[in-house]
């Protein structure tokens, strides 16, 4: 479907084109940076919900060219010359499918709401505005990229930022925090860049008369482009597990998915509350969407005879994060190992490779997105007022906080998948999908739910109900600005809870066609299974 | 010696190219003055470092001794453009059929015809001196523009200026080590190679010791000349075996001569080879900091002024991997069919890379001045280069020479030697920058200096992002054509991943100088600047408007070339055409 105007450039440049004007923007007039801040994530709502709204849900995409929404390509940097070098193509290609535009949209809620969050920021306002607009765009540009090269770059574009929204403007361990981040993620990102030329000089596409090395994802899934004799040429080859692997533990890392998962307790410590909204409701979603989006689509054999293996980590995730939540005194590091085990559910779903699975999976990278911005907003209102976090020192706050008790109940039932709120539905999808596949795992990953709502509630039990202590009797409940940036979060939850049809019914054509895709891929794997007994 | 050649044309079918040269028979005077049109920017750079000697000696006022400065400025723009012109441009169209590039001075006076039928490419300048093909002349352009940032670096340099009485044969000596460095990416001949490293090293050790008042430059300099007259010992020791065993010091000659022994002869005497080779590499490993040649970096890189720090890490470096990848490209046979070389030289080059740049990046690890810090850095980047240098052993079988270059592997080194020059440099200005006013070199200075000075705090940092290779800077795009030249061949895979590994370790050090200026809080005991006048009011530091101009030479190609590098990589293929033979 083609579109009037370059919308998805606009999505991801408008905060760009923020930062600019924030550039020139005096230092002292702080009100100014954050109108601007705000005004440019509301504008990009108000583009995503017209993305929504002119979104057709009837096509797939995943590897079909055609069925692509709202694509924009121009050829960024063609290398053409000499027959040895080979002629490389880097285009600027964008576009969505029914994968891509619910994260579009949950990209486009978060960094709003984490614009709001970002009132409290103190110290060197103006360079925290910048930094935040940079990773706005970091983020919403890897989601729309159809070339893997532009993917790479939007992907490290973040990297810079992050580190140092984490590393000025967090707590008292920041330095080490923002350090670990970067070096981690750093160090799955250049294992992606070799996998990356190396399917670059696996894939050929003819433009005009002349043959080109291409970085467009699209024409890298489909198996005819692939020059005979090349690195990732073939199925079920070495070079293929190994290239899905390191792509794999790129992506992994930054899910995080166990053993890769010891940054992100650090980092969201540390990071200032609207950072960890960010990192818990989209950058995590990264490591999944690349799983989905370049693991599956270029190496889908290796994924079906990879998926029992996936499957365990996914189990791992669950139960492992939620035996860590239930460990901690910090609510931030309760929340954080919280979000390894909900993520561990989207492992799960990914893992069973069927529609119900997929979709599931999805649906609950929206939903965790969501509710963990939530639960990251409630600890920040607290916080602020408190400067503590210790689950142990709190007790009572359900009468001295009744309104925000009542967020706080919300994205707390929520999160363990209370009927009646989102979460429930993605978990039972995943479950449902899950079944179908790996019975085994996903009859003990079901152990994870129960564990969820054993520390959920143990929270929640030490912290309002009971006697208030002596010190918190000057906390003051919510105030308006926390309001805005809780209660839409907690409407959409509820609404979704009850009403799934508008998020699911976008992605669900592209799962189904995700998990066709995939599954057809998957006789390559039972020949070459067969030709090695 | 006529008759050797004779033989080898015949047996070889390896012709001299001159195409503006008509008569087989040349007189003298013919060939010195064919050879002197083409030596164009060498003989400007010769006359202009006397000038500077004549100049400097005109001048007597000590605060005008900086016009010499301007006048090497003018000298390498002048150089650069005549530079510019010997480059041979191609037309994009793959089919190039001739090989560009002119003998200058060739050992005989008897020069066959070319015979079009049989040179569907031939190497040009077989037998000469000096060849000036586009190989050349990307290294002449790098290195003239490497020292012209650098002259304009001097120019605000405190630590030049103080020492405003010797300004003079500061720049002069800065012009003949850029004749050196001309002569090292060109010459085709063991002694011219000698000649001008020791050219290079010699100019090189008097400018390390410049501040012959300061005690860490003439430690620098001591040490230096040491390790330099040692390394350089061994390099003409090998040189001598090399032409022990083929009698003559034609790099090509050499190559024709080995391959008729390893082919025809029965063999030759490989222990004998492999010292030879093994013994040049520890020259020409020295001037480009390879471990284990590396000893001297930290120490020079440290004592010398910033300004030859900057110079000798960029240009000396890039002149260090003209010499040795025509050595390793023209001296050395490789097999018409496997296309590997007989002496299995890049399985040693990778070793040492991966050596060189897991020493350079842990080193760094530990260090506490920046100046040192980046001295490590430099000693990595080279090993990164390095890995490029593995792959262009296996390329292609070229007609008439038996060695064939893979065009990726010099194409990525090229890339990153430009990418290096812009961001090393900007680093380097930076850091004198900093230096200029508090005094110290010192990552415990740096705390809180974002606060001190915005510009130079953010421009360092975009600096340092190159060197990680993050994308969109420059040096993104240098790692991505070094890890595209390796992954074309699979067996060096685990080079790509010892050097993937190596860009995060070395991300650490890197940001540990970001997280100095921006996170940490400046230590008020520590805080200082050389002269009060220099700090604002409100604790900012005074820069003169055109030396806060000037980091924008460095930033811009930085930035620029990070988002659309299509003309570094067809300037740089351009470069190498004549390599192709189609």
């Amino acid at each position: 479907m083609t579109f009037s105007f370059p919308i998805l450039t606009i999505l991801t440049f408008l905060p760009v084109l923020g930062m600019i004007v924030t550039a020139f923007v005096p230092k002292e007039n702080i009100k100014m940076m954050r109108t601007i801040t705000v005004a440019v994530t509301a504008l990009q709502i108000v583009f995503a919900v017209i993305l929504w709204m002119n979104f057709n849900t009837t096509l797939g995409g995943i590897n079909d060219p055609k069925s692509f929404q709202f694509i924009e390509r121009f050829s960024w940097i063609r290398l053409s010359g000499l027959p040895i070098f080979g002629n490389i193509a880097i285009d600027y290609s964008m576009g969505i499918d029914g994968l891509s535009v619910t994260m579009v949209l949950l990209t486009a809620l978060i960094s709003f709401v984490g614009a709001i969050a970002s009132f409290s920021i103190a110290k060197q306002v103006k360079g925290y505005f910048l930094m935040y607009l940079l990773l706005v765009t970091g983020m919403m540009g890897v989601f729309v990229s159809l070339d893997f090269f532009l993917f790479y770059i939007f992907w490290e574009l973040m990297l810079l930022p992050m580190y140092f929204l984490i590393g000025i403007w967090g707590g008292p361990r920041r330095e080490y925090a923002a350090i670990k981040f970067f070096i981690y993620t750093l160090f799955g990102s250049i294992f992606m860049l070799l996998v990356m030329i190396g399917l670059n000089l696996t894939t050929v596409i003819k433009i005009g008369d002349a043959q080109f090395h291409t970085f467009d994802l699209l024409a890298m899934m489909n198996p005819s482009n692939h020059l005979a004799g090349s690195i990732f040429q073939g199925a079920m080859t070495t070079w293929r597990y190994v290239g899905y692997l390191a792509l794999f533990v790129g992506f992994a890392i930054k899910i995080p998915m166990f053993p890769f998962h010891t940054w992100l307790p650090d980092a969201h410590v540390e990071a200032p509350t609207a950072i960890s909204v960010i990192l818990a409701g989209v950058l995590l979603k990264m490591g999944t969407y690349g799983i989905l989006r370049i693991c599956y689509g270029i190496f889908p054999e290796i994924a079906v005879a990879t998926s029992q293996y996936m499957v365990i980590f996914g189990f791992i995730n669950i139960v492992y994060g939620a035996f860590c939540a239930m460990a901690q005194k910090d609510l931030k590091k309760l929340i954080a190992y919280s979000s390894v085990s909900h993520m561990g559910y989207v492992l799960l779903g990914m893992a069973s490779l069927n529609s119900q699975g997929l979709a599931g999976a999805v649906f609950q990278m929206f939903n965790h997105g969501t509710i963990t911005a939530m639960l990251f907003l409630t600890v920040g209102v607290l916080y602020d007022q408190a400067h503590t976090r210790g689950l142990n020192e709190f007790g009572g706050l359900a009468n001295k906080m009744p309104k925000y008790f009542a967020l706080v109940v919300i994205c707390y039932f929520a999160s363990l998948g209370l009927p009646g709120f989102s979460g429930f539905i993605s978990e039972a999808f995943v479950f449902l999908g899950a079944f179908q596949t790996f019975q085994f795992w996903t009859i003990l990953s079901t152990l994870g739910i129960i564990l969820t709502a054993a520390y959920m509630l143990w929270a929640l039990q030490r912290m309002f109900l009971g006697n208030l202590p002596e010190r918190w009797n000057n906390l003051v409940d919510i105030n308006g600005r926390e309001l805005v940036s809780l209660v839409p979060l907690a409407v959409i939850i509820i609404f979704f809870g009850i009403y799934p049809s508008p998020i699911l019914n976008l992605m669900t054509t592209s799962m189904n066609q995700l998990a066709d895709f995939v599954q057809k891929a998957a006789p390559h794997a039972v020949q070459a299974a067969q030709l090695v007994k | 010696m006529p008759r050797l050649y004779e033989t080898v044309y015949r047996d070889i079918k390896v012709y001299m190219h001159l195409l503006e040269l008509p008569s087989a028979v040349l007189s003298i005077g013919d060939l010195v003055s064919y050879s002197m049109k083409n030596f164009m920017p060498e003989t400007i750079l010769t006359v202009g470092f006397l000038l500077a000697i004549v100049l400097d000696l005109l001048i007597r006022d000590r605060s005008y001794k900086k016009i010499t400065g301007y006048f090497a400025l003018v000298v390498l723009g002048y150089v650069f453009y005549a530079s510019l012109v010997q480059m041979t441009w191609y037309p994009d169209k793959a089919g190039v059929n001739w090989i560009g590039g002119n003998a200058i001075f060739p050992y005989s006076e008897t020069l066959p015809k070319p015979v079009p039928s049989e040179i569907p490419g031939v190497l040009a300048a077989p037998y000469a001196m000096v060849s000036v093909d586009n190989f050349a002349v990307i290294f002449k352009l790098i290195i003239s523009l490497a020292g012209m940032l650098v002259i304009g670096m001097s120019l605000v340099s405190r630590e030049v200026k103080e020492r405003g009485r010797r300004n003079g044969e500061f720049f002069s000596l800065l012009l003949a080590m850029t004749l050196g460095m001309f002569l090292m990416t060109e010459s085709m001949d063991l002694i011219m190679m000698y000649i001008s490293l020791e050219l290079v090293s010699i100019t090189s050790y008097i400018m390390a010791g410049f501040m012959k008042d300061d005690s860490r430059s003439t430690e620098a300099s001591m040490k230096y000349v040491l390790f330099g007259a040692f390394s350089s010992g061994l390099m003409i020791y090998g040189f001598s075996i090399l032409y022990g065993l083929t009698g003559t010091t034609n790099v090509n000659a050499i190559c024709a001569i080995l391959e008729r022994q390893i082919v025809l002869g029965g063999g030759a005497n490989m222990v004998a080879l492999w010292s030879a080779v093994i013994l040049a590499l520890a020259g020409m490993g020295y001037k480009i900091s390879a471990a284990p040649f590396h000893f001297w970096t930290p120490d020079v890189y440290e004592g010398a002024p910033i300004p030859v720090t900057a110079l000798l890490s960029v240009a000396s470096k890039a002149a260090g991997f003209g010499l040795l990848m025509r050595f390793l490209i023209f001296a050395i046979p490789s097999n018409g069919q496997t296309m590997q070389p007989y002496l299995n030289w890049p399985i040693v080059i990778a070793v040492l890379s991966a050596f060189t740049m897991t020493l350079g990046n842990f080193a760094a690890l530990r260090q506490s001045n920046v100046k040192r810090l980046l001295a490590y850095s430099t000693i990595a980047h080279a090993g990164y280069m390095m890995a490029g240098l593995v792959t262009i052993a296996a390329g292609q079988k070229m007609i008439g020479v038996s060695t064939g270059p893979s065009d990726a592997g010099i194409v990525s080194i090229l890339i990153y030697l430009i990418a290096y020059l812009f961001m090393n440099l900007g680093a380097f200005y930076v850091v004198m920058l900093i230096a200029n006013k508090i005094g110290s070199e010192e990552v415990e200075d740096y705390k809180g200096f974002a606060k001190r000075s915005p510009l130079l705090a953010v421009s360092l940092s975009l600096f340092l992002v190159s060197l990680t290779g993050i994308p969109l800077t420059v040096g993104f795009v240098g790692k991505f054509y070094i890890f595209v030249a390796i992954l074309k061949q699979p067996q060096w895979i685990w080079l790509a991943v010892v050097l993937g590994v190596n860009s995060v370790v070395s991300l650490y050090y890197y940001v540990r100088i970001m997280q100095a200026m921006f996170i940490k809080e400046a230590d008020p005991a520590r805080v200082t600047a050389l002269t009060e006048s220099d700090v604002h009011p409100d604790g900012t530091l005074r820069y003169s408007l055109l030396s806060r101009a000037y980091i924008f030479a460095f930033l811009v190609p930085t930035v620029f070339f990070g988002i659309y590098f299509s003309p570094l990589v067809d300037l740089t293929r351009n470069a190498i055409r004549f390599f192709d033979v189609r």
